[in-house]
């Protein structure tokens, strides 16, 4: 059932990815990058609005005036800075929502990332107020209404004895003071909890994307900047408690509920936006539960040489001094809360390589479900049971394309749990021990890693960039790399192909030198 | 893809965006009422009459009370319900019994209501009892209103000149 769900938003985006991903490549995918950009458009809303705040008065009459004169009299600078500040804000609530969407579709919620979902909606909370106070410190007509709504809304709740909405039923019933108290929610109260409440949704993350790449980041202040040129932000007329607004230009990024609530209870729509809330913090608990084993640490095999400990992307492995004979003064430590079971502190062990003639391989650090001595025991099985001319072994992961599809007479697959979870030595092991003609390793798109980083140190430890990396000594025309979605199979297996055709060709020659030499 | 196509499909791509963002950030437009209607809101705080009478107190009752609290009347805190009626060409349009606030039900009672009217002549009834045991206390105001369109009326008490519509 929740994978049907999952499914849905998944295959409506599939599309969109796609596009991106052709016109922007891997690296610069918008929707790999969609939690990254939300807090990059908070910035922009945030010097902006500082601009803004500069010149507005907190006043009935103030307010009005100041955004008048910023949007007419400043247009070049002031009115530039409250359209970025107003469509920043929308783009947010846009990248916002894609994020969950894409972070629930992908399944990147359960297990140790519960803590960062959960995280997650509370901002959601804070958002929605902070964009709502801005439109109504403005005290236009699309203020007075949302104001009116506002305050029928809360006092649906059993908080105020006087009605909030009694503040704005004549001129004389308003004060200034209160303009001073939205001020300070909306530039000071609400920023501030959002600021903890992003620096909490992040605690868990080890090197947590929080801004996109540079050219994303120009190409998005570009088209804010062109949006708010071309299309400045503009007020109503001043708010009139003696007129009910008709014909509201209305911001449905911020404002689509209020519709809703027009027609209906405001009772009824708390119980819906805490009921929603409460099933949103719940999903990670939903079924189907599946959880592999965290990581195990072997201290007779770890030497504390910290690789793991430096790639996992969660944070979940740590260093603390040896309390046994051992000669190596740390040993790594594994808080299993933490780890997501993705492998990749196997794969940066140096003591899981198949080389090393064990009767039974262990390695420093494993995991229960899939160890390095299984990986390895698979790989040989594989390569021996293929009958072609050219032989090839695939590495992939569970979270990509489905590479058993590729399984053929010359191909074996061998899924793991996340590239990263291979050691580099394998692919020497399998084209040098096992007779493999090359190796073809596949995984999730780039930037958009199941795991976060699998792929990244994945392609770092083959270009001898991270250790433990590839030797030299490994024909590096025999090593292909191909990062894909998982509806990329198509073009993967293409990729596949060329690659075998390609050590055919280096088959041949090798032959053909061999037999003239 | 070619580099200059890529850049043609970035752009594309920023536009769209742009384009999302610069109409659902005003439209469509939205009217929370109707072309012709007006709105009418009954808002008004008001404290009930207490519940029970004061009741002087006798000379020995107060010789045992502390200095500082010697009150010749002792009062009971408890407030009426105040109970509200509106209607508008005859049509009831609003009625309750609005307790008072607070633990000890001694606070004033609160009533905000809206609702939508056509533009144009109507008339009005209003009644508040504010008094549990009936002994007076009652309010009641008829009037004629021409509401024009968008117009809110907003109708107030206070129990010096009872109803007032502004």
């Amino acid at each position: 059932m929740l994978k049907s769900v999952q499914a849905l938003p998944r295959i409506l985006l599939a599309p969109l990815q796609r596009g991106l991903q052709r016109v922007f490549g891997a690296d610069l995918n918008p929707m790999y990058h969609l939690g990254a950009l939300t807090i990059f458009f908070f910035w922009v809303v945030l010097v902006s609005g500082i601009y803004v705040f500069v010149f507005f008065e907190t006043s009935i009459f103030g307010a009005y005036r100041t955004v008048e004169y910023l949007t007419h009299d400043q247009w070049y600078l002031g009115g530039v800075m409250r359209s970025l500040h107003r469509y920043a804000s929308d783009a947010a609530i846009v990248t916002l929502a894609l994020h969950m969407l894409v972070e629930f579709s992908a399944g990147r919620y359960r297990g140790a990332r519960w803590f960062s979902w959960f995280t997650g909606i509370p901002l959601l909370w804070m958002v929605f107020p902070l964009g709502i106070t801005g439109y109504w410190l403005v005290w236009d007509q699309l203020a007075q209404y949302i104001a009116l709504a506002t305050s029928e809304l809360l006092d649906a709740l059993p908080i105020f004895t006087d009605p909030m909405a009694r503040n704005f039923l004549t001129p004389d019933s308003l004060s200034d003071r209160f303009f001073t108290l939205l001020a300070f929610l909306h530039l000071i109260g609400i920023p501030i909890f959002l600021v903890f409440g992003i620096w909490f949704h992040l605690l868990r993350l080890s090197r947590a994307r929080v801004n996109p790449p540079l050219r994303l980041a120009i190409g998005s202040l570009a088209m804010l900047l062109a949006l708010s040129l071309l299309r400045p932000a503009l007020s109503h007329a001043p708010a009139d408690l003696g007129i009910a607004p008709r014909d509201l230009a209305f911001d449905w990024f911020y404002l689509l509920p209020y519709p809703l609530l027009d027609g209906g209870s405001p009772l009824l729509f708390w119980a819906v936006l805490v009921g929603f809330s409460m099933l949103l913090s719940l999903l990670p608990l939903l079924p189907p539960l599946r959880r592999a084993p965290p990581a195990r640490v072997d201290p007779g095999n770890c030497n504390g040489c910290g690789r793991c400990f430096a790639d996992c992307p969660f944070s979940a492995v740590t260093l603390r001094p040896r309390s046994d004979t051992s000669r190596h003064p740390t040993i790594a430590v594994v808080d299993p809360e933490l780890c997501t079971a993705c492998g990749i502190c196997a794969g940066s062990c140096p003591s899981s390589t198949p080389f090393r003639s064990l009767e039974q391989l262990v390695s420093g650090i494993d995991m229960p479900a899939f160890p390095i001595r299984d990986i390895r025991s698979q790989s040989r099985i594989a390569l021996d049971a293929l009958q072609a001319p050219v032989k090839v072994l695939v590495y992939g992961c569970d979270h990509g394309i489905d590479v058993h599809a590729y399984n053929a007479a010359g191909v074996a697959a061998i899924s793991l749990p996340c590239t990263g979870n291979l050691p580099p030595a394998f692919i020497e092991y399998a084209l040098r021990r096992e007779g493999a003609d090359g190796v073809f390793v596949t995984g999730c798109q780039c930037g958009d890693c199941f795991f976060r980083q699998g792929n990244q140190w994945t392609d770092e430890r083959v270009a001898g960039v991270r250790e433990p990396h590839l030797r030299g000594n490994v024909d590096a025309q025999r090593v292909h790399i191909v990062w894909g979605a998982a509806s990329d199979g198509a073009q993967v297996r293409r990729e596949l192909d060329a690659f075998i055709e390609r050590l055919r060709r280096m088959n041949s020659d090798s032959q053909a030198t061999t037999a003239h030499g | 893809m070619a580099r200059s196509l890529r850049i043609l499909g970035q752009s594309m791509a920023y536009a769209l965006f742009a384009a999302l963002l610069g109409y659902l950030s005003v439209a469509p437009a939205y009217s929370p009422i109707a072309a012709n209607n007006a709105v009418v809101t009954l808002s008004f705080a008001h404290s009930g009459k207490r519940v029970a009478e004061c009741r002087t107190r006798s000379a020995e009752e107060l010789a045992a009370l502390p200095p500082n609290m010697r009150n010749p009347l002792e009062c009971s805190r408890e407030r009426s319900p105040v109970t509200v009626r509106f209607a508008v060409d005859g049509e009831v349009r609003y009625e309750r019994v609005l307790q008072p606030t607070g633990f000890s039900s001694d606070g004033t009672s609160y009533v905000y209501a809206k609702t939508p009217l056509p533009a144009g002549r109507h008339t009005v009834s209003l009644y508040l009892d504010d008094d549990s045991h009936h002994t007076g206390g009652v309010y009641e105001h008829n009037a004629v209103v021409e509401l024009r369109p968008q117009q809110i009326l907003v109708i107030d008490f206070n129990p010096d000149t009872g109803f007032i519509l502004r």
